[in-house]
């Protein structure tokens, strides 16, 4: 016998239509699901943990209370992601006035060979690495998530952000500066590897 | 241009090889964080069971009130004095014979007692087609010379029946009478002795009114005429819960500084309404409750801090607060026994025990309980008794949580108030 427990789903359509139906037993297993890679994906576009939260809780209330919008439920892993993202993007529009940004690192003309850069950021754990990013200013580490790791185009990126493509492109390639100047401040340089 | 695009193909590589499976843990309060702002489940299979239950209690009542009443022990009562009234006026008014004589005589014997006759005069207001052909035939009747018992007697069973169906005894027999005479005789030599006819129409009426009860003199506890009959239940309780709670060694987490709610708080009070059937001391019933768990506890983190009391020092582990505090509406199917003991004919003991099947209104959770009360019943009348004791049931088995590796064993306890309707 189990309490407050959930009976099993045998795909994910019957697990979404059981969550359009407000299964609270079914939320838990919708929740369970995506939890913790959802979590992974807060925390890149997240400054502190306590923000990553603050985006994931607000993400799920998100998620279920519009879960009804969903009407391809095979599609649910992308739509989920996608509102988590779009979550992180509005949190930081409304609570980010102005940023100030490191224009001294900006324009610093980058000396390493790309391929240099790909094993200096396999030396690094991930939490280094996660560590570097949320350093990163709001804009700029929003834009660095969705181009280089989450895949989207700087078009997609535009519209979602509501930013020009020229925007998006110029704070792309400031923010990766950024990232890789910072790599190199931390002291991992190609000679070391 | 190309260097750049290659830099950038590089730095992606290398990020999604290390952020493809990336995943963390979120923090164990966020769920119910989320619970808590989400939109509550559309429950139109709570609002069909309550109406449901709501329909099944009130026909119960209505049954038990009105259709008890009307085939009680007045009913019987009006039947045997019925039967009786017959018999002495068939046996009076056969071999005394008057004849009437004229006109003059009967008319104003007529009007007389039309007057006499206390008919409320609401009655007339709803006459139906039946009993405009009635009046009709009283006034042929009247002009014909009909005797005036005869013309009465039709006229006020007419009313009577219209009323309510509580037809006084003496007008069917005078009317029955009257159908025999007015059959085989014509209407100028009908005879009957009005006299005698009058005075015991007028004594037995007195007695007879609608709506007056005859006073009860037998104790209303024992002297119930089928004790095996189906009776009605129904229940409500206030319950407190309580649990017992295991926490499992091999969860790989550490919890700590656990806080439940006061013995006496209201935090984890619910509420219990049943209602069902009982024969020969086994009730069948249906339960509606609310359930509710609450308590906190503190997910230890891997921080030591060591805190200066004056001359001593104390390590605290800090840790995430974790709030659970779990609502479920429970329907419920049950079966128990009752059992009555003492002497006074008003107030006797009982003590019941039984089991019972609850499944979550919202969710498809489950729960079985095994339930006790013990307590005083009192008789109101004859028909209904009241119960009032504490009530206890508990969880036999362990349950697990949903977000959470403890063990539940669920218990409640608290007062219950109910009430039995028991049909004549």
């Amino acid at each position: 016998m189990k309490f407050f427990t959930s009976n099993k789903y045998k795909s994910l359509t019957q697990l979404v239509g059981a969550c359009q139906k407000r299964d609270q037993a079914a939320q838990t297993v919708f929740y369970d699901r995506y939890k913790n890679k959802m979590t992974g994906i807060c925390l890149r576009y997240a400054k502190t943990r306590a923000e990553a939260d603050d985006i994931f809780q607000e993400a799920f209330i998100r998620i279920f209370n519009h879960i009804d919008d969903l009407k391809e439920p095979e599609a649910a892993d992308s739509w989920v992601k996608t509102i988590v993202i779009r979550t992180a993007i509005n949190y930081y529009h409304r609570t980010t006035k102005s940023e100030t940004l490191h224009s001294s690192l900006d324009n610093t003309e980058m000396q390493l060979d790309s391929g240099d850069y790909e094993k200096l950021m396999d030396q690094l754990n991930v939490e280094d690495l996660l560590g570097l990013i949320n350093e990163l200013p709001d804009k700029y580490r929003t834009v660095i998530n969705m181009h280089l790791i989450d895949g989207y185009t700087h078009v997609e990126i535009g519209e979602m952000m509501s930013l020009s493509d020229a925007t998006v492109r110029s704070q792309f390639m400031r923010g990766r500066n950024m990232l890789l100047k910072k790599l190199e401040l931390k002291g991992i340089v190609h000679h070391e590897i | 241009m190309k260097s750049e695009e290659k830099l950038n193909e590089a730095l992606r590589a290398a990020l999604k090889r290390k952020f493809d499976d990336f995943e963390e843990t979120p923090n164990p309060a966020s769920f119910n964080i989320i619970r808590a702002h989400i939109k509550q489940p559309r429950n139109y299979k709570f609002l069909f069971l309550s109406l449901l239950l709501i329909g099944l209690v009130g026909t119960g009542l209505f049954f038990n009130q009105y259709l008890g009443e009307n085939a009680g022990p007045q009913v019987a009562g009006r039947k045997d004095h019925i039967s009786l009234t017959k018999s002495e006026l068939k046996a009076r008014v056969a071999p005394e014979v008057v004849t009437l004589k004229n006109e003059e005589k009967t008319k104003p014997e007529i009007s007389r007692r039309d007057a006499d006759l206390n008919i409320p005069r609401q009655t007339f207001k709803n006459r139906n087609k039946h009993q405009d052909v009635q009046s009709k035939l009283l006034a042929q009747a009247i002009e014909s010379n009909l005797p005036a018992q005869v013309l009465r007697s039709n006229r006020k069973e007419n009313l009577f029946q219209e009323a309510d169906h509580n037809l006084s005894p003496q007008i069917l027999i005078a009317e029955n009478n009257a159908e025999e005479i007015r059959q085989p005789a014509p209407a100028t030599t009908l005879a009957i002795q009005v006299s005698k006819l009058e005075s015991e129409q007028m004594k037995s009426t007195a007695m007879n009114l609608p709506g007056v009860a005859v006073p009860e003199k037998d104790s209303p506890y024992y002297k119930q005429k089928n004790p095996s009959k189906v009776s009605w239940l129904v229940n409500a309780a206030v319950l407190k819960s309580y649990q017992i709670l295991t926490v499992p060694k091999s969860s790989g987490q550490d919890f700590q500084n656990f806080k439940f709610p006061s013995v006496f708080s209201l935090e984890s009070v619910g509420y219990k309404f049943s209602v069902g059937l009982e024969k020969k001391g086994f009730q069948a019933l249906l339960h509606y409750s609310t359930f509710r768990l609450k308590f906190s506890y503190e997910i230890a983190g891997n921080e030591y801090i060591v805190q200066n009391e004056g001359q001593s020092y104390t390590i605290v582990r800090p840790g995430t607060v974790v709030t659970e505090n779990n609502k479920m509406d429970l329907l419920g199917i049950g079966l128990s026994k009752q059992v009555l003991w003492g002497n006074s004919p008003f107030r006797k003991y009982y003590a019941s025990a039984g089991l019972e099947y609850s499944r979550a209104i919202q969710s498809k959770s489950h729960i079985g309980w095994i339930n006790a009360s013990i307590g005083r019943q009192f008789a109101v009348n004859r028909n209904v008794l009241i119960h009032v004791g504490p009530y206890a049931e508990f969880s036999p088995l362990k349950m697990s949580g949903a977000n959470n590796p403890f063990l539940y064993q669920p218990y409640r306890v608290g007062i219950s108030l109910g009430m039995k309707l028991i049909r004549p």
